[in-house]
Parts: C-alpha cells; sequence; structure tokens
C-alpha cells in the first residue's frame, strides 16, 4: 500500500455506529488466539546488585537522579533492610527475581496461553559486553522459562526493556553510539544461543520511541540525558539499526533451527481530527506517522522515514545509505503494538499532536495500523490502563479500560477484518511505574510493596481477564437473548409529559363582543362599543391546546396519559385564599377530554421542578419541604385536587420522583408525611365515591457492584440502592421506619439527623399505597475504593462509575436494559408481591438526528426486559410509561419534534406503537394473546347507551299511546254503558 | 396581547413563509438571527414566520427561528427586533385583487418590501416590486429547527485527561448532610420560643446543592407558619 493509507480510518469511524453496533459485541476471539500478560524486568524483578547483576541505567537513575517521582506511597523500607528509606526505585519492586514459582502461579491462575517478560541485559551480562555471563542471571531465566514449560505457558521475551548495562553508558554514551548496535547483537545472539530452543517470540527493543524521545532528547527517563532533539533522533537511528542487526542475526542464524518470530514493539497513541477536515486529517496523519511511523515505516514499508517526518525536520533527521534501508526493509514477522498510558497522555510529546485530539481508541489505531502497513498481523504486546497507587484489590477502573480495550479489538477483527493475533494485557503484577515510581499500580495482581513475602494477590481484574480467556470472548449471554411474548390484556401502555402546557387561550366563538362588517368600505370589522352579547357556558372544546395534545396521544395508541400537575399555577399563594379557576377548569377539561378519547390519565399532583422546586413561590420561600407546614398545605392542595379532578382520574400520584439525592433527611420526613396526608385523605374521604388508586412514584436507577465479585462493592450497592430509594420507599412500602441500612450507616457516621417516625406518624406512613410506582433511566455501577478523591463521595464512601463498553447516550446515560429487571426484583425482594408500575422510562437522544435510533433501541430493550420481569420473574406488573411524549417539555427526549407549536413524530415513536399494537413482542410463529376489547363484551349496552334520547322518546311515544288507548277503551265502554 | 379575538386571528400558531416574486426572481422574506431581513429563493428555517392578528385587519410577524418581530423603521427599512413597538412592528394587512397580501405600516406608510426601492405607499398606485406576498404553508421539516451547536471538545481544567480519558468514574451529585447541629451553630438568645421544637436545621454541603454553603445561621431559623 502507498504510506497515508492508514488516513482513511478517520472517515470510516467518522459517523456513529448504530446502537446494535456500538455496544458490547457478543462475540469470540477466533481460535488459537494468544491470550498474554507481561512484565518488564526492571519494574518486578528486583534484586538489583543480587547474584552479580551489573547496574543497569535505570538504577543509576533511579539512585540518582532527582528526577525520581516523589509522590510514592513507599517511604519506609521493609524491616532489617539496610538500604535507606526505599524511595521510588525498582532495588526490590515486586522482588520477581526471588520468585520464580509465585510469578508463575498467577500465571496459572490467569489461564494465559503466553507470558511476556523482558531479560534484563546486565543480569546476564554485568558489564554489557560479551564475555563471561552471569550463570546466576541466566539460570534465573532458565528456571522460569522451565516453569512455563511445566504450566504450557508459552514465553514472549523482550530482549531490551530500556534497562540498558550502565557500563554501556558509561563507556559509549549509550545508543547515542552506533558502536551499540554490535553489542546489542552479542547479547542479543547469547540470548538466542540460550532461550531460543523455547521461545517462540521475540521482542528485540521495547518502545524506541521512549527510549529515544525521553532517555535522550527530554532527560524523562534513564538515562536522563538532556539532549537536543537531535540527539533524540540519532538514538531512534541506532536503535533501529540495532534492531535491524539483531533480526538479521535470527533469521540468518536461529530462524532455521528454533522458527521462532522476531519483531520490535512499537508503541502508539490515538489521535482525532479537531474537526473533519483534510488539513485536521492531515495533521493526525502526521502525527502519528511521527510518533508510530518514525519507526514502523522504516520496518514495515521502505527502509526509510515518513515523508512527513523528512519534510519538517530536514537536516534534524539522519539519513539512511540505501544498504542501510536494505537492511532495515521488512525485519519483523509480526506488528508488535503498545498501547497504553505510557505513551498516550503521558510520554507523548506535545508538539507530535499538531494540535489535535488525543484519545484512546484501540480500534481505530488497529485500523489504521491494518491500511496503512498492508494489512500485517498484530500482536498486542501491552495494552491496559493503570489504578492510582492507593487503590488496592477492587481495581474497577483498570478492569473497565481492560474490557474497553479487549472489546475494541474484538471489534477489529470481527467487524474492520484486522489480523490480530494476541492479546498481552498489562502488567502481571504491580511494579515499579517508571517516571511514576509507585503512585499508580498497572497489576492484575496486587503487590503490597510494604510486606516482606509480596504475595500476589489477584485483583478484580485478573477475575475479569481469567473468565474472558476461559470464554475467549464475550460470548453471547441466554439472558441477553430477547423475548417473546405479550403484557396482560388490561397493561397500562402510557407515555409521559412532566406537564401539559397550561395554555388557555380559547378557540372562536367564545369573544362575547358585537362586531360590525363594514362591507363596503374598509372591509373590516368594527366593534361596537358598549354592546356585549350574552356570556354562553365555557366548554372544553373552548380550548384550542387540547386537541392537538390528544390527537398526539391517539396517533402513539397509548392507554395511559401521565402528567403532573402545577402546584404553583393553580395555588398561585400555596393556600385556597387565591384559586386559579381558569388553571383549574382547563385541567378539569384536558382530563376529562382525555377520557373521552378513552385515554386513562395519571396525575401526579406534584414533581420537583425548576423554579421553586414545583412549590408555590410563598412555600418556597418558607423553606420548601422543611417546613413541616409544606406537608399541611400539600395535603390542602390534595384535596382541592381530589374534589375537582378526582371524579375522572383512576390513578393519582401524590409526588412524581422526589429527588433523594438533593434532600434534606428533615424535608425527606416531610414529604413523607404529605404524602400519608394525601393518600389517607383519598382514602377516607374520595376512594368510596372516586374508585382510583392512588400511590408516590420514586425514581429507582439500578445500582450494580463495579466488581462482580466484591463483597465490599456488593455492600456498597446496597447502600447506594437504600439511599436512593429505600429512604423513602421503606416507610411506605416496608416496615414504617428508614431502611436499616441506612440508620446503621449514618450512626456509624455519627450523623444522627435521621428523624425518627413518632408511633402516629408510623402508622400513618406506613401501607399508604395501592401500588408501586418507579422511574427508571439507566444503571450506575459503584465501587468502595477511592479511586480519584475529587469524585470520589465520602459520605456514602462510593465510587460511582460506568462500563465504558456499555451504549451510551449523548448526554452520557448508560442504556443498560437489564437493570431494569434487576430493580424490578429488587423492589419486590424488599417490598413485597406488589402490583407495580414503571411510570417512566427514557432517553435523550441526539434531537439533530432524523432517526433516533438510540431511542428505539432503548425502548425495544426496555420493554423486552420489563417483559421478562412479568413473563419469567413473575413480577405483577402492571404498566409501563415511556418518557416522554414531545420534547417540549423534555428536551431530546421526546417521542414527538417540537418547533413552534408543531410537532412531528420520531421515528421511535411508531417503533413504540408497535409494541403497544401487539401488546408485548410477537414472534414469526406466536400469536398474540387474544384479548377482547371492552366495548365488544356488551353491544347491547353500547345500542342503549349512544341512542339513549330515542329511546326515551320512544318509551314516552309508548306510554301516551297505552294511556290514550286506555282513555279511548274507558270512554268508549261509558259512552256504551249511557246508551243502553 | 390585550383585546386579542380569536374571532380575527388566524393562522393562529402555525409556520408560514411569506412568497413574492417577479417574473424573473422569487423570494421568501427571511429574517435572520442578527436581525438581518432578506430574501430567499427556497424555504429556510429563518423564512419561517408566525403572522397573528392583532386586531381587526393588522397583523404581527415573528421570525420563528428567531423570536423576532418584523418591524420597520421610518425610512421603510424592515428589520428583525427582540424588542416589540407597537407602532413600528404591526403591520395592516390586505389582500389584492389579484390575490396577494400586501402590509402596510400604519406609521411609516411604507409597504413591507423585499425590494431595495422604499417609496411612501399612495393608496391607487401600483405597490412597488417584492411587496406582494403570498403566504405559503411551512414545508421545512421540523428537525431543521433544531439548531446544531458545535461540539465542544474542550474539557474541564481540573480533570487532567490522562488518568481517566475515556471517563470511567462518573459521579453523580448529591448533596451530603454533615453532623453538625445547629444549636451549637447559633447563639440560642437569638431564636425565639419555637427554636427548641425546631433544633436542627439543613445542614447540607457538598455538589449539587444549588443553594450554596453561606448563610447557616439563615438556614438554621424555624420556619415561619403560613396559613
Amino acid at each position: 500500500a502507498e504510506p497515508g493509507q492508514g488516513a482513511q480510518t478517520w472517515a470510516r469511524f467518522a459517523r456513529a455506529p448504530a446502537p446494535e453496533a456500538a455496544g458490547l459485541l457478543h462475540d469470540t476471539f477466533p481460535d488459537g488466539f494468544l491470550w498474554a500478560v507481561g512484565s518488564a524486568a526492571y519494574q518486578t524483578e528486583g534484586g538489583w546488585r543480587q547474584h552479580g547483576k551489573g547496574a543497569s541505567i535505570w538504577d543509576t537513575f533511579t539512585h540518582h537522579s532527582g528526577a525520581a517521582p516523589s509522590d510514592s506511597p513507599i517511604v519506609v523500607a521493609p524491616s532489617g533492610a539496610p538500604s535507606p528509606p526505599l524511595s521510588s526505585t525498582g532495588d526490590v519492586a515486586s522482588d520477581s527475581y526471588n520468585n520464580v514459582y509465585r510469578d508463575t502461579e498467577g500465571l496459572r491462575e490467569l489461564g494465559v496461553t503466553h507470558y511476556r517478560f523482558s531479560i534484563s541485559w546486565a543480569r546476564v551480562l554485568p558489564n554489557g559486553t560479551a564475555g563471561t555471563p552471569n550463570r546466576e542471571g541466566l539460570r534465573y531465566y532458565r528456571r522460569l522459562l522451565e516453569r512455563l514449560r511445566e504450566l504450557g505457558v508459552q514465553p514472549v521475551v523482550t530482549l531490551y526493556h530500556w534497562d540498558l548495562p550502565q557500563r554501556l553508558q558509561d563507556t559509549y554514551g549509550g545508543w547515542a553510539n552506533r558502536a551499540l548496535a554490535d553489542h546489542f547483537r552479542d547479547y542479543a545472539e547469547l540470548c538466542f544461543r540460550h532461550f531460543g530452543g523455547q521461545v517462540k517470540y521475540w521482542i528485540t527493543i521495547d518502545n524506541p520511541y521512549v527510549v529515544a524521545w525521553h532517555g535522550y532528547a527530554t532527560g524523562r527517563l534513564a538515562p536522563g540525558v538532556r539532549g537536543s532533539s537531535r540527539l533524540g533522533y540519532l538514538v531512534a537511528h541506532n536503535l533501529l539499526l540495532a534492531h535491524a542487526k539483531v533480526w538479521h542475526l535470527y533469521n540468518t542464524s536461529f530462524r532455521p533451527t528454533q522458527g521462532g518470530r522476531v519483531s520490535i514493539a512499537l508503541s502508539s497513541h490515538w489521535i482525532n481530527p479537531r474537526r473533519m477536515t483534510d488539513y485536521n486529517i492531515r495533521e493526525c496523519q502526521k502525527s502519528l506517522d511521527f510518533v508510530l511511523g518514525w519507526f514502523a515505516k522504516p520496518i514495515f514499508i521502505d527502509g526509510d522515514y515518513p515523508e512527513s517526518m523528512k519534510n519538517n525536520l530536514s537536516s534534524l533527521l539522519p539519513d539512511f545509505t540505501e544498504s542501510e534501508k536494505r537492511l532495515i526493509r521488512g525485519t519483523a514477522d509480526f506488528f508488535a503494538l503498545s498501547f497504553g498510558p505510557t505513551l498516550s497522555f503521558q510520554l507523548l510529546d506535545p508538539n507530535m499532536k499538531f494540535r489535535q485530539l488525543e484519545s484512546p481508541n484501540l480500534r481505530q489505531l488497529l485500523s489504521w495500523i491494518d491500511l496503512e502497513y498492508n494489512h500485517p498481523p498484530i500482536f498486542i504486546v501491552e495494552n491496559g490502563w493503570f489504578v492510582s497507587g492507593t487503590t488496592k484489590r477492587d481495581d474497577a477502573k483498570y478492569m473497565y479500560y481492560l474490557k474497553k480495550f479487549i472489546m475494541e479489538t474484538l471489534k477489529a477483527i470481527r467487524l474492520d477484518g484486522v489480523d490480530v493475533i494476541g492479546y498481552t494485557a498489562w502488567s502481571l503484577m504491580d511494579g515499579f511505574e517508571w517516571h511514576r515510581g509507585y503512585s499508580i499500580r498497572r497489576g492484575l495482581f496486587y503487590v503490597d510493596f510494604l510486606s516482606q513475602d509480596k504475595e500476589l494477590l489477584p485483583k478484580s481484574s485478573a477475575l475479569f481477564y481469567q473468565k474472558l480467556i476461559e470464554d475467549n470472548g464475550f460470548p453471547p449471554l441466554p439472558e441477553n437473548q430477547p423475548l417473546e411474548g405479550t403484557f396482560p390484556c388490561d397493561f397500562a401502555w402510557g407515555v409521559v409529559d412532566n406537564y401539559v402546557q397550561v395554555d388557555t387561550t380559547l378557540s372562536q366563538f367564545t369573544d362575547p363582543n358585537v362586531y360590525l362588517w363594514d362591507v363596503h368600505h374598509s372591509k373590516r370589522l368594527i366593534k361596537v362599543d358598549g354592546v356585549v352579547a350574552k356570556k354562553r357556558k365555557p366548554y372544553c372544546v373552548d380550548f384550542s391546546a387540547i386537541r392537538p395534545q390528544i390527537t398526539l396521544l391517539r396517533e402513539m395508541r397509548v392507554t395511559h396519559f401521565r402528567f403532573s400537575l402545577d402546584w404553583a399555577l393553580i395555588l398561585p399563594l400555596g393556600n385556597q385564599t387565591q384559586v386559579n379557576h381558569t388553571v383549574l377548569h382547563f385541567y378539569r377539561c384536558m382530563i376529562s377530554e382525555l377520557v373521552h378519547a378513552n385515554i386513562t390519565p395519571v396525575v401526579a399532583l406534584w414533581q420537583p421542578a425548576a423554579p421553586h422546586q414545583g412549590l408555590p413561590h410563598a412555600l418556597a420561600k418558607h423553606g420548601a419541604w422543611e417546613n413541616p407546614h409544606t406537608a399541611l398545605a400539600f395535603a390542602d392542595y390534595a384535596n382541592l385536587c381530589f374534589k375537582e379532578l378526582g371524579h375522572w382520574v383512576n390513578l393519582w400520584i401524590t409526588m412524581n420522583e422526589p429527588n433523594t439525592r438533593n434532600m434534606t433527611y428533615r424535608a425527606g420526613h416531610h414529604l413523607l408525611r404529605a404524602h400519608a396526608l394525601a393518600w389517607h385523605l383519598y382514602d377516607d374521604k374520595f376512594r368510596a365515591a372516586q374508585k382510583g388508586k392512588i400511590s408516590i412514584a420514586l425514581q429507582a436507577d439500578w445500582i450494580e457492584p463495579a466488581c462482580p465479585f466484591s463483597q465490599n462493592d456488593k455492600e456498597v450497592a446496597e447502600r447506594v440502592l437504600e439511599f436512593d430509594i429505600g429512604w423513602l420507599a421503606e416507610p411506605i412500602f416496608g416496615s414504617g421506619d428508614y431502611p436499616r441500612v441506612m440508620r446503621d450507616w449514618l450512626n456509624q457516621k455519627n450523623n444522627f439527623l435521621l428523624p425518627y417516625f413518632t408511633e402516629d406518624e408510623k402508622k400513618l406512613v406506613r401501607g399508604s399505597f395501592d401500588f408501586l410506582a418507579v422511574s427508571h433511566y439507566t444503571t450506575i455501577l459503584v465501587d468502595w475504593e477511592k479511586e480519584d478523591p475529587m469524585k470520589y463521595n465520602d459520605y456514602l464512601e462510593v465510587q460511582e462509575m460506568t462500563d465504558i463498553t456499555w451504549l451510551n447516550s449523548p448526554s452520557q446515560v448508560a442504556v443498560v436494559p437489564w437493570g431494569l429487571r434487576k430493580v424490578l426484583n429488587w423492589l419486590r425482594f424488599k417490598y413485597g408481591d406488589l402490583p407495580m408500575y414503571v411510570t417512566a422510562n427514557g432517553i435523550d437522544d441526539d434531537p439533530h438526528a432524523e432517526q433516533d435510533s438510540l431511542r428505539i433501541y432503548y425502548i425495544k430493550n426496555y420493554v423486552n426486559e420489563a417483559l421478562k420481569a412479568y413473563v419469567l420473574d413473575d413480577i405483577n406488573l402492571c404498566g409501563y410509561f415511556a418518557y416522554s411524549l414531545s420534547d417540549r417539555s423534555a428536551p431530546k427526549s421526546g417521542f414527538y419534534r417540537y418547533a413552534a407549536n408543531q410537532f412531528e413524530p420520531k421515528p421511535s415513536m411508531k417503533h413504540y406503537r408497535k409494541i403497544i399494537d401487539s401488546n408485548g413482542f410477537l414472534g414469526s410463529g406466536t400469536l398474540g394473546r387474544f384479548c377482547p376489547e371492552e366495548y365488544t363484551v356488551c353491544t347491547e349496552c353500547g345500542f342503549f347507551q349512544t341512542r339513549k334520547s330515542l329511546l326515551v322518546f320512544i318509551s314516552f311515544l309508548v306510554f301516551t299511546f297505552i294511556i290514550s288507548l286506555a282513555l279511548i277503551f274507558h270512554y268508549s265502554k261509558k259512552g256504551q254503558r249511557s246508551y243502553k | 396581547y390585550p383585546d386579542t379575538s380569536p374571532l380575527l386571528g388566524s393562522n393562529w400558531g402555525s409556520l408560514t413563509h411569506l412568497y413574492t416574486a417577479t417574473a424573473r426572481t422569487s423570494y421568501h422574506l427571511q429574517i435572520h438571527r442578527d436581525g438581518h431581513v432578506d430574501g430567499t429563493p427556497h424555504q429556510t428555517i429563518y423564512s419561517a414566520l408566525m403572522i397573528t392578528s392583532e386586531d381587526a385587519g393588522s397583523v404581527v410577524i415573528t421570525g420563528a427561528m428567531t423570536r423576532r418581530f418584523l418591524c420597520m423603521d421610518l425610512h421603510g427599512n424592515i428589520f428583525g427586533s427582540l424588542h416589540f413597538s407597537p407602532e413600528n412592528c404591526k403591520f395592516r394587512q390586505w389582500t389584492l385583487e389579484n390575490g396577494y397580501d400586501v402590509y402596510l405600516s400604519q406609521k411609516h406608510h411604507y409597504l413591507v418590501s423585499l425590494g431595495r426601492a422604499k417609496r411612501i405607499f399612495q393608496p391607487g398606485t401600483n405597490p412597488p416590486p417584492f411587496s406582494q406576498f403570498l403566504a405559503r404553508r411551512n414545508e421545512v421539516p421540523l428537525l431543521h429547527f433544531y439548531t446544531v451547536r458545535p461540539r465542544r471538545h474542550t474539557r474541564s481544567a481540573e480533570d487532567p485527561p490522562e488518568r481517566d480519558p475515556l471517563n470511567v468514574l462518573k459521579p453523580r451529585p448529591r448533596a451530603t448532610p454533615v453532623p453538625v447541629s445547629c444549636s451549637r451553630e447559633l447563639p440560642s438568645a437569638e431564636e425565639g420560643g419555637p427554636a427548641a421544637s425546631d433544633p436542627l436545621g439543613v445542614l447540607r454541603r457538598g455538589r449539587g446543592d444549588a443553594r450554596g454553603g453561606a448563610g447557616g445561621a439563615d438556614r438554621c431559623r424555624p420556619f415561619p407558619r403560613f396559613v
């Protein structure tokens, strides 16, 4: 391929994928896929001068330079060590040198097929130069290889992972000298000869970018030479030549007998254009040329640097002779890729971003490599992320990065056709993290650096990786299969509008003024002053705003419609001294028109909203729900609503989604009282006549433990659920008091603000429900470990997070359909088998897209999970309300677009309607359950109902006829008698 | 609008485009975001107008997208204004015998016109070009009325990207009560008798509390009873 082919990648991925393709891909990796884990000598081995090991540049660098980071959590050395306090050095690190068995047991636990480790040059050749090798050093690697052979784990061996023998640095100035290439060749030959029988994958040099640039130009890493960028480019030049020599050595002398493969591990970042313009894409291409192409193009294409580098750098960049080009070209048997936080967002030189946007997108990088370098087999030899140095074994953040990267690898293989042959999670265990010392951790196994024995403890990520390898990917799960079936016949199919637009503009014919039509002159209507026609009774049809609303609902074919009344609008002063009868009349009309249209109104009395929490200003001013009198005012208001509107309302919601995450305990207490007062009021005074049902609607998003195997995370999840849902649910649906978990937690934190219910209150609140209504939108992961103090909630001791393989809405709400089923089951487990309604479920979508495909996907899958809850789990689910009707009251979340008083259905509306029409999901073979339509049950009743007046008239006629007959009969009899 | 009578209303709430043409060219009147008014050969989101009746025969023309009123200055130039002034932004509308509508400013005596030449309207004379309009129904899909905001690539400065570029960590704002009692914070003398019955105040801190941290004393005061 021509250089520059990779640039197509950005265009290819410019369009957002369909929801089905954007989330988790349930598929497995190809057979024979290499599952590896890696480590590097200096990061883990320790034993820095054990058994005659020579010093490496990293030993010198960490001991002598102040550049070593000081933010290490390690302050004191293990007891009895003669060395000065253990600072950020690799002197001991994870002590792998003395723990071959421990390390290999870790590998066995993971079940990896390959183990990537590096040989410490100074351990086998203390002076760096060939001569007498260090027997003990060779023995260590031989023992390791022997153990790997026993376990059936294949080695992937790195010859040079940044740890040059110090002697070579002192004598030659390190890689700045061309002579190093020959020494490297000698060292490699030694390794090939000693270990080559067992090793089939060799990596000559790891990450030459970092070695050259930060070792010799910026001096951030060992040997810490702050040379010019010219020196950096020279070192890279020498590294390339050294690599080429080693490859040729293997190719000619060892490959025939050993049959292995040799490559160089190249690291890259990924970058996205600021805007999708040709210029920005060219800059991105340049950025990759400067980082990855710098080494990859000479090796994989033509032995020479990328054009863009040569043009930009001119004399800074050394030239290859023609024979060198021939030497370098084609010296890799596979593409060894390293991708992760070493380079990305860390050691990448900012100038090499060319003002474009860095983004850790492995899939696109793989696609770019595939296009740019002629479809090479790619072995990912390092990938992963990191957690903070204080995080212990529940390393959720690392785990979800790992999951994301592996998912992207799978998609690259299955969807983009990239030839990825293996994957290496980095790393096996926590160790010395170069310039970041011990402030971050990257291991699948936890190491307590202060402990003597340095046991390897599997982290959550290790358990995850082990399961992944066992499954060879992400095989489809039976519980994720869509279910076919239908809901019960009287299932409530609803839609939500936060508020109905109160628009009391009247349509025509209510104007009492009298006009003259000046037909001859001005042709205008002239109002006649002082004359007013008789005011006629207002009718509901006079409100022009009601009809269009109902048309939308009928078009959707929903059976129920939920909305909230506006308390502040009905009672502007918060009490009965001023009742806005116009608004009340409007609501009455709205509701009765809904009933006429055969749509059951579900009316909420209150829901928190923007100005003053949706309360009348007077109440908000006096403390809102903090004030106990607000509860009484609410009861008065509820009484008014029941009296005025209750005749048509079958389902009442006292409070819709009170915000438990932004409310004081006292406010919550009063809110519960207010709800209970309203419930009892209805129960005592109105239920007999109105026969409706009334309850509270709570927001119930699902909380999932971030680490599925962690007991601590399960506890946190339960705690957050109790604080989010149980706080208001337990008093009403459960014990009558706040959740045990909540009270215990607060007591333990010396927080005694959670009020107690008096016996009367308990009696009042407990059982004040007719059904259980919940709004559910998304699922959140929780971890107990404090990964980022800025984002940690110290009060509940929870780190909230997300699984980055989940599908996300434009406003970053995760789409997790199974969360709905889980929350419904949890609610049943907690509060018993109650009739349940999902009173809101929906998501925002890109308002500029023609197709709101995310919403289509969301509704389809969430309703299906609701079906599973009903069919498989036998949850008494009575209704489902999609959120929301239109963009007017819920921007971006509507089934209808809204602009300038116009509504237009989005494609998702038809999908929801289809689900409603089939009352669930009908398969090709299955027939829908037959639901008798209500009006067909009693045809006669309908007949009489509609012709009531006619019947009265007929009966009247019959009656008069009979009377007349009787009179005629009577008088004729009488007449006969008198004639007699 | 006070004396609005729906009897006189027409086209209430629906979108209209004002179309005008000569033999060679045709335009729809459009009001731009900056208030500039010109013509466009095809219907656009900016040529979508709402024409509402003010009183008999007189109308107010509003750009649906910009919410600007179509107004006229004293030289007969038309522009979109966010401020509504009855004299400048109300027009008398009537229909000519050819079926076209004209809109006259009764204050300035000019016709609404997209033509460059403006002259005082005299009854009986021919209206200038581009001042006779047909009201056409909106054909622009509603989708187009959703304004596209440029995508922002900025990250918040306090959140360096290298730790968590893919945003695994996603805290939800949560107000958290702190275990401090109001009675300790406040001298009891400052409070009246009912203080004892309401000893605990609003003890919250942290993110998501829109009411902020200051004024703890205020928030601890007992609530007055309202009727």
